[in-house]
């Protein structure tokens, strides 16, 4: 009787096992693929300029695609690309391009400067964030041959070949024209190394190599880029073979398993991508210099690389680049030294009068909250070391997780600094690019909401805003790094934001699959040139 | 006069379930703009932005957006995604299958094995194999179903390279037929493992509950009397008895299966509709985070209206005379 009752679950319990396993023990034939997989973290819609999703890998992505004016080279310096030669006139207002011959678009149509200024003139008419703001600068684009576009900018831009020359893909003109709503527009027509084959949202993309390429055939047939949204997923699959690159950067605790691992090859460069404590300059009594000052002073960097990042990092010093950027004002060095914080707060009278470990400031105590993204483990931990840190000179930071929109929401609401912000201070970081444009510095600093796009924390100080300005309008490079330097000295001294370090760029790939990678400095290995091994700049 | 009442108060719950999932999206902390003007928010203009929010109808106030969201509904014009420029019933087309396949063969499977299980256990009622699967399907029910889903991934797609880690389907080749139906098991498998295995515990409980509650009773007892067989008395006159909240609970635990699978799509990168809806909050995507949540909502209420409608079928005592 039992015995029946026992047989009729173990049969549900075997019905369930055979249905796992009976049928599919045997080789994994679905490890093998014939070409490159590369797998992406998030969906980048139809992928063409209004609608791809993301800077990073999604621009990249595009970029497969579409092509650019410059392109960056490995040491991010801008090279001619679908340009054969540029002129800049001696006041800085005209550039002058002539196109490469024979460049065709993936249909057939030959590719002109006719392209290139409807291009442009289409991204100024046609909002998006990253397209249309560096066509203001234009007044007029001339075509007095289907070789030769020429600028006429308004004036001088110091920043004119990285953005948008070397940024702002080129779309045809042919497909492009009358279009109203781009969002909606189904195209794949580009002029790049790939093109698109197929997308399923959520799933994958297939890219096929375009044989007719200017720069020569890529070095892989085929493409397919998988979106899996979790990193132990997507590392999982890099593990079995089922993936054979990924555009995400490899978790500092993987590194030495994959080093050991036979199939794998890890590559290791510097990253461009910051990590810094914002502070809300608006906002007592982070709005003194001095208090932002001694909380610099307080903060043990090196800890931070070597416990949140493993020693897989680079410790950042005082003012805003890589240590490493060509950029960098090198005399800036950042000090970790407590009794100097101490008494840069002791002068200022902010004591501990009530004895309850916490000074305060003008009556009030001085404690804050520290905001940070709940999916990054990274800043989580350095968020908690930090608040340890300067709970030793008696500031007490609370670490409030919060899930990434709403911690923009608080941050940087709508993306826009001149909406306000409503925190103390803040775990942030900004992607590569805006260190490698230096330029950009001035968007972090500048008191007018439509320069300083990027001064989240509402930091003001008239001799940064006319130090920007003066930088903006130099056109000689030796002066150009000069008031580079000269602003990041700023930066070092009044501290709107404390650099904290800037993670390895760690990248694995299987390289029995494909080994030609190139290490974009500060970017790591997903872009244009690691598919075009034999190109020479 | 019943039916009426019964269907005034479906009415009542889809009402405020639209009202809800109108209200829901909007009451999060952040906007969908880096959706509708690219990622480079910060250079754009205020004018910029404001144009770009218009052209999507978020600049009108919250009482005109919820009237004109109820007319498109009665439309049938679900809108169109910010984040993927496309029709969001195109969208919900291609991931319904993924989810029904997935969320469905994991309401069968663990319903059968959680009532077996519990009838089982029912059976062995305090001996040590009672203790040790009640113990077990309470740990399962305990643990996250994210973690579960990585541990299964690292033992089944990295150590014994059983089944593939990721995805619906192969993409490098095209198969068909029984090939074709043999690698969407193989993909199905892993994700299926992990959202049946937290399911189990709810009907696995009920029944055994409902069946120790049965066993008691005098007809129990008349049966055996009668000289009946075990597994008579067992299968015909307890477990009958004892599955009509099983019934109400398999409806609940479709809800839990479709929530499952919102964690359990993103951890294997299964294409449905859970994967979308997680995308869609990350992203403020409002137009399918209407659609997703009220798909559910139907979907939830039509399960348990079915349940309703079930009762009086298996239990006579229920019918109205």
């Amino acid at each position: 009787m039992r015995r029946q009752l026992l047989s009729f679950s173990s049969f549900l319990l075997a019905a369930l096992l055979l249905s796992f396993l009976g049928y599919y023990w045997q080789p994994s034939v679905f490890a093998q693929s014939p070409e490159l997989s590369i797998a992406i973290n998030r969906d980048e819609s139809t992928l063409q300029p209004y609608t791809y999703v993301t800077g990073y890998p999604g621009w990249n992505l595009l970029n497969l695609i579409y092509d650019t004016l410059f392109i960056l080279d490995a040491e991010n310096q801008p090279q001619p690309w679908l340009v054969e030669s540029m002129q800049v006139s001696e006041d800085g207002k005209t550039y002058t391009l002539k196109l490469k011959e024979g460049v065709k678009w993936q249909d057939g149509e030959t590719l002109t400067s006719a392209d290139v200024k409807f291009a442009y003139e289409f991204y100024k008419d046609n909002r998006h964030s990253r397209w249309t703001p560096p066509m203001r600068s234009i007044a007029q684009i001339d075509t007095p041959d289907p070789q030769t576009v020429v600028f006429n900018l308004e004036s001088a831009n110091a920043g004119f070949v990285y953005q948008p020359l070397a940024d702002v893909p080129i779309i045809p003109q042919h497909i492009w024209q009358g279009t109203t709503d781009p969002k909606t527009l189904e195209t794949r027509v580009g002029s790049g190394p790939y093109q698109l084959q197929e997308y399923q949202s959520d799933q994958f993309y297939r890219l096929r190599a375009n044989p007719n390429y200017f720069a020569g055939k890529p070095a892989i047939e085929e493409l397919l880029i998988p979106i899996i949204p979790e990193n132990t997923t997507i590392f999982s699959a890099l593990r079995t073979g089922e993936i054979q690159a990924t555009t995400r950067p490899t978790p500092p605790e993987l590194v030495q398993e994959f080093e050991r691992d036979a199939n794998l090859k890890v590559v290791r460069g510097a990253g461009f991508g910051s990590t810094l404590l914002q502070f809300n300059s608006e906002r007592d009594p982070w709005s003194q210099v001095a208090v932002r000052q001694a909380m610099d002073l307080a903060i043990d960097r090196e800890q931070l690389v070597e416990r949140v990042l493993l020693g897989y990092g680079t410790k950042a010093e005082s003012g805003w680049f890589h240590p490493a950027s060509p950029a960098h004002n090198p005399d800036l060095r950042s000090l970790y030294n407590l009794e100097q914080a101490q008494s840069l707060l002791e002068e200022q009278g902010f004591r501990d009068s009530n004895g309850n470990g916490i000074r305060e400031a003008n009556g009030q105590e001085m404690e804050g909250s520290l905001l940070v993204a709940a999916n990054n483990p990274i800043r989580l931990r350095t968020a908690e070391l930090i608040a340890a840190d300067l709970d030793k000179i008696g500031i007490r930071l609370t670490v409030t997780a919060l899930e990434p929109e709403s911690l923009d929401a608080r941050v940087w609401p709508d993306g826009d600094v001149s909406k306000g912000r409503d925190y103390d201070l803040a775990i942030w970081g900004w992607s590569a690019p805006v260190q490698i444009n230096p330029l950009r510095m001035i968007s972090l600093v500048h008191s007018d909401p439509a320069i300083g796009t990027l001064n989240i924390g509402g930091y003001r100080n008239p001799e940064a805003d006319a130090l920007a300005e003066v930088w903006t309008a130099t056109a000689d490079p030796a002066e150009q790094i000069q008031r580079s330097h000269q602003l990041e000295a700023l930066i070092a001294e009044e501290v709107p934001f404390a650099m904290l370090f800037f993670e390895d760029g760690i990248y694995s790939f299987r390289p029995q699959a494909y080994d030609r990678w190139t290490f974009q400095k500060g970017q790591g290995i997903f872009q244009k040139l690691s598919f075009l091994p034999d190109v020479r700049l | 006069m019943r039916i009426l009442n019964k269907l005034g108060q479906y009415g009542l719950v889809f009402w405020l379930a639209v009202s809800l999932n109108f209200c829901l999206p909007r009451l999060m902390p952040g906007s969908p703009l880096k959706l509708l003007v690219g990622e480079d928010i910060g250079l754009l203009t205020a004018a910029q932005r404001a144009e770009a929010l218009a052209s999507v109808g978020l600049d009108q106030p919250l009482l005109i957006q919820y009237l004109l969201y109820w007319r498109d509904l009665f439309q049938g014009n679900w809108g169109f995604s910010f984040q993927r420029n496309v029709a969001v019933s195109t969208l919900l087309a291609e991931r319904l299958p993924w989810t029904l396949l997935l969320g469905g063969s994991s309401l069968v499977l663990s319903t059968l094995i959680g009532v077996g299980l519990g009838a089982w256990a029912a059976w062995q009622r305090g001996r040590g194999q009672d203790v040790g699967l009640l113990g077990l399907v309470l740990l399962l029910e305990s643990l996250p179903t994210f973690w579960l889903g990585m541990v299964l991934l690292g033992f089944f797609a990295v150590h014994w390279q059983l089944f593939p880690s990721f995805g619906a389907m192969s993409r490098w080749v095209s198969l068909s037929g029984w090939a074709w139906i043999q690698d969407i098991l193989r993909h199905l498998a892993l994700p299926l493992l992990t959202l049946t295995l937290t399911n189990l515990s709810r009907p696995f409980l009920v029944t055994r509950y409902a069946l120790l509650e049965v066993m008691g009773e005098d007809y129990i007892r008349v049966a055996r009397a009668k000289g009946l067989p075990e597994q008579v008395v067992l299968l015909r006159h307890a477990l009958r008895n004892a599955l009509l909240p099983v019934v109400t609970v398999v409806a609940l635990n479709l809800a839990f299966a479709l929530a499952g699978a919102t964690v359990v799509e993103t951890v294997f990168a299964y294409p449905g509709l859970g994967r979308l809806t997680y995308e869609a909050v990350l992203a403020r995507d409002y137009p399918v985070l209407q659609a997703t949540f009220l798909l559910v909502t139907v979907l939830v209420i039509l399960a348990n209206s079915l349940a309703d409608l079930l009762y009086p079928v298996l239990d006579p005592r229920l019918r109205e005379r």
